[in-house]
């Protein structure tokens, strides 16, 4: 009997229960390589399996499938294969073989870009991943794939649903720059800086050996990201954030420490004048619109600073102190921080006063109190969570032999052990 | 008990007696702020010395300097209104 057609009869024959899956697992991984070298028969294969009863099979021969490089045309007939893939397969039989699962979806991804189409890859990734996943704890490979794709596809709300998920397991550490990378970005254009601002730190505070060009791209939008939501930034990393970033870091984004420096000094001219200067390789680096939006929170910053000072104000008045050009212009900026909850005014029209008021918040309502609570209840599991990792790295035969080899301030006599017994 | 397995508790042990050593230091006074009942032992030495296999190398050089980071520059606001 041919090889294929006895393959496919296993596939056929074997896919019903968790045993027989197991035995088709170990027939396919030797099946792997052959299979590649039947690639111009894969297809007639593919069709005569279903891909929601076949999973595990069907994932082997679109693996062996894809490899190689593809023309958009053959883009444009694997990317509807994949994608019905993806819906249908069985979660249990793609688990037994997550790195060609995972493979799959990349090659996905390729193609939609090749075909200049990432929204095509956002639904069937998003499907994936949490196929994949094994609990909503767990960051797999495809994770910074479907991030990337909403973000070229400009489906911001999209990528946002996965970033609320606590992260504690992490396959690749590239898998974690790249999702805070990615979850950055995507909370940038959603506005939500101090989201934004967490996942950036996450990459320039991870560990690292050399200098990663992920966080080097990170620590360039958290300088803008720290302008545009507190108004200041600091060079001072945490204490936890390694020495290779700690030394190097700076000496990547040197233009960008500059225009917080010059942020710090409050003078709009003078901070206009220096992006107007480096205004190309801020460009570069895609980075001029939020350089844009670091000059509008200045405006933005002393508008509030006034709120502090007066309790009433003329539009006039405000334009000049704060040096827009017009009355106008100061109504619109006035209009937008109220609109966006970050001054609480009201503007006469009549007579061009804004009158600045308190926050209204008293802290004592029901849904203020839920979300006290549920902040509270967060916390506490998170301290829990904490603990049981330390416990777990304490209890690490790895750790444990590293740590002993450094550790040289407390010696007890007692419980010196002869060198032959150490681990 | 195994000699190997022996060896592992005391190590276990060794480990855990001085993080109590060192808690004890954080709970003297020493420190302004105000500590964690599980206090985290946070250490001057960073931990990726610690795990480090080899020379660590030349720090101008980037790791993964080629990942994907072509995206249009979609945050320019004053494209809105």
């Amino acid at each position: 009997m041919d090889p294929l057609e006895a393959l496919l009869a296993q596939i056929q024959g074997l896919s019903s229960n968790s045993s027989d899956l197991n035995r088709l697992d170990t027939v396919l991984k030797q099946a792997d390589y052959s299979l590649r070298s039947e690639s111009t028969r894969l297809a007639a294969i593919l069709s005569q399996l279903d891909p929601s009863i076949h999973s595990l099979g069907y994932l082997y021969i679109l693996e062996a499938s894809m490899t190689g490089s593809v023309t958009k045309t053959q883009a444009e007939t694997a990317v509807p294969i994949v994608t019905r893939f993806i819906g249908a397969c069985s979660t249990e039989q793609i688990r037994l073989a997550p790195d060609k699962f995972v493979s799959v979806c990349k090659r996905l991804k390729d193609q939609v870009m090749l075909l200049e189409a990432p929204i095509r890859g956002v639904a069937p990734l998003f499907t994936a991943l949490r196929k994949l996943q094994v609990s909503a704890e767990h960051l797999t490979p495809l994770h910074s794939d479907f991030l990337l794709l909403c973000l070229l596809a400009k489906c911001y709300k999209t990528g946002l649903s996965i970033l609320d998920d606590d992260v504690f397991e992490v396959d690749q550490p590239l898998d974690l720059f790249l999702y805070c990378y990615y979850g950055g970005m995507i909370c940038i254009g959603q506005k939500r800086f101090q989201k934004a601002l967490e996942l950036l730190h996450n990459v320039v505070t991870a560990p690292m050996s050399t200098v990663n060009a992920v966080a080097v791209e990170a620590y360039k939008k958290y300088i803008l990201v720290s302008l545009i939501r507190s108004g200041q930034f600091s060079t001072n990393l945490p204490k936890y954030t390694s020495s290779v970033a700690q030394r190097n870091l700076k000496n990547f984004c040197q233009p960008y420490i500059e225009l917080a420096d010059s942020y710090g000094t409050g003078k709009i001219a003078e901070l206009e004048a220096y992006v107007k200067t480096n205004a190309e390789k801020f460009e570069l680096d895609n980075n001029l619109g939020l350089v844009k939006q670091v000059v509008s929170s200045m405006y933005k910053r002393n508008i509030q600073r006034l709120t502090q000072t007066y309790l009433t104000l003329s539009l006039q008045d405000i334009a000049n102190i704060v040096q827009l050009n017009s009355p106008k212009e100061a109504e619109m900026h006035v209009l937008q921080m109220i609109q966006d909850g970050e001054i609480y005014a009201t503007i006469n029209q009549k007579d061009g006063m804004v009158r600045f008021l308190e926050d209204p918040e008293q802290y004592k309502t029901c849904e203020m109190i839920e979300h006290i609570d549920s902040s509270i209840q967060r916390i506490m599991a998170l301290s829990r969570k904490l603990s049981s990792t330390d416990e777990q790295i304490s209890c690490d035969p790895l750790y444990l032999s590293k740590a002993g080899r450094e550790r040289q301030r407390y010696d007890f006599d007692d419980f010196d052990v002869p060198q032959k017994f150490n681990i | 008990m195994s000699l190997k397995c022996e060896a592992t508790f005391v190590a276990i042990l060794r480990e855990k007696a001085r993080k109590m050593m060192r808690a004890m230091e954080l709970f003297s006074g020493e420190m302004d702020e105000q500590v964690s009942s599980m206090a985290m032992d946070v250490d001057d030495v960073d931990p990726l010395e610690i795990f480090a296999e080899g020379v660590i190398a030349a720090d101008n050089k980037l790791a993964d300097a080629d990942f994907f980071n072509s995206f249009q520059d979609d945050f320019d606001d004053s494209d809105i209104n």
